[in-house]
């Protein structure tokens, strides 16, 4: 690790504090002139930093940079390990994951971007990914459990998500199934599974867990198509939260789910948070909108319905609507 | 097809000269279903000019020579068959409007993508272990498959 990225790092995990220039260099065992040079460094890749006479340096509170240095201090100790990899502007988090992957990256590799030009969700869906503003993040798995049985791994990562939003945000989002997470009627995360599996064995080569989370109004105004359904978690940024934290939130959480995902125990808080359960819906197959009620969720995450002729049934794909009925 | 008096009669026509038994017919999404269950009841009230087909005579199908079914089999003995491994819906392409990974007689290499399972939102790429050709594909885009169903019938190179 550079002495810029030591830096950066002391200073996302003292955010609160200032630390001067002598106790900087006397814990990273440098000396006074190379902080000062990495502060200049620092400050000109674009980090806001405070500098007071007498007190010394800490970032600003709107300083909110996506980066390994500002993720790594909050990860559980298991996961202090784990490779992270920060981009500026990359096409899509989930592209660069499987390109890693295909290359042999380890499980729990994490791809990160600033803004993603080409987000996408699935069957080629657009996911907006403005800067400055979301977090993109992908996860490589590798999981040591049949393709068939690894369906829950969709429903674990929403898990994973809404726990560690609940954790560093307090707030209280619902799971539209299988895997959108709302915040009252506004998607504020997508997340998109891709796996690739060996037919021989039908076991997964790898899976990509991409996670797209609107953290903040972005600096563009949304487009007109997503005026009414996408909004943000918060309106700005918070004082005392960065994206780093809630990122690394995000990863121990789904982490820990994924890495036990035979323990279902994830599933009643699944059912806790689920917006639709007891509700009218209406589900999409054979190119036409049907009604339905949603009644439960099964042992793998399907959704247990009752269809327009009073029968039970349970969902494992296709798409449902709770808006379509108005 | 226009249903009318006289598309009535002429599936009428055709269905006592092939002497089925039952056809559905779903305009819908233009889905037919074509029925001849030998030695079935004939409804009542219709009488046919030919007597129904006996329980034991043999369809058309199973009296060609024992030789030809031989050959056939022969000719598809080293097919192999790639099956799903997960309950989940078949797709073709990657998104809607894309040309298909592999159709009927395309060659592919190891490592390519041939189709995706899609179960629970996990979308599950199917890649080729070795390289072969598509003998054939036999599932439709959008269906839904269960575990083990073949999906391609294929031949390695």
């Amino acid at each position: 690790m550079s002495t810029k990225q030591k830096l950066l790092q002391t200073l996302e995990e003292n955010r609160e504090t200032y630390l001067s220039g002598e106790v900087l260099a006397s814990t990273m065992n440098v000396s006074r002139s190379a902080i000062w040079k990495a502060i200049k460094g620092l400050k000109e890749a674009g980090y806001e930093i405070e500098s007071t006479t007498n007190k010394g340096y800490r970032l600003k509170s709107e300083s909110d940079r996506m980066s390994a240095e500002g993720i790594h201090p909050w990860l559980s100790s298991t996961n202090r390990e784990l490779e992270l990899i920060v981009y500026q502007t990359v096409g899509s988090t989930n592209q660069e994951a499987k390109k890693l992957a295909l290359e042999g990256a380890k499980t729990g590799t994490v791809i990160i971007a600033e803004e993603q030009t080409q987000g996408r969700g699935r069957m080629g869906r657009s996911f907006y990914s403005p800067p400055k503003s979301g977090i993109y993040l992908s996860l490589v798995l590798r999981p040591d459990v049949a393709a068939r049985d690894a369906v829950l791994l969709t429903t674990g990562a929403s898990v994973g998500v809404c726990r560690a939003i609940k954790k560093v945000t307090g707030i209280d989002t619902q799971i539209k199934w299988v895997n959108d997470i709302y915040m009252g009627d506004r998607k504020i995360v997508g997340i998109l599974t891709e796996a690739v599996t060996n037919f021989e064995n039908g076991q997964f080569e790898f899976v990509i867990i991409g996670i797209g989370l609107n953290f903040k109004q972005p600096e563009a105004a949304l487009p007109k198509e997503l005026e009414d359904i996408v909004g943000t978690l918060f309106n700005a940024k918070p004082d005392a939260l960065t994206r780093n934290r809630l990122a690394a939130e995000i990863i121990n959480e789904v982490l820990m789910i994924c890495d036990d995902l035979t323990n279902r125990s994830f599933l009643e808080e699944y059912k806790t948070h689920s917006m639709v359960l007891g509700k009218q819906i209406k589900v999409f197959r054979n190119n036409e909108w049907e009604v339905a009620t949603a009644l439960d969720i099964s042992d793998e995450g399907g959704l247990m319905i009752r269809n327009q002729f009073g029968q039970t049934e349970t969902l494992n794909s296709g798409e449902i609507s709770i808006r379509k009925l108005e | 097809m226009e249903l009318n008096i006289e598309t009535i009669q002429a599936l009428a026509k055709i269905m006592s000269a092939e002497k089925l038994t039952s056809l559905a017919l779903d305009q819908g999404n233009l889905k037919i279903e074509i029925k001849r269950e030998i030695g079935a009841a004939q409804p009542a009230g219709i009488t046919y000019q030919e007597p129904p087909i006996a329980a034991t005579a043999p369809l058309p199908h199973y009296t060609q020579p024992v030789a030809a079914e031989a050959i056939e089999i022969a000719e598809t003995a080293h097919w192999k068959e790639i099956k799903s491994p997960m309950v989940g819906v078949f797709y073709q392409s990657s998104q809607p409007g894309n040309p298909a990974y592999v159709t009927k007689g395309q060659h592919f290499s190891e490592g390519d993508t041939l189709c995706i399972i899609e179960a629970m939102k996990l979308m599950n790429e199917i890649t080729a272990e070795t390289p072969g050709t598509i003998m054939e594909v036999c599932v439709g885009n959008g269906q839904v498959v269960e575990f083990g169903q073949v999906l391609y019938r294929i031949v390695e190179d």
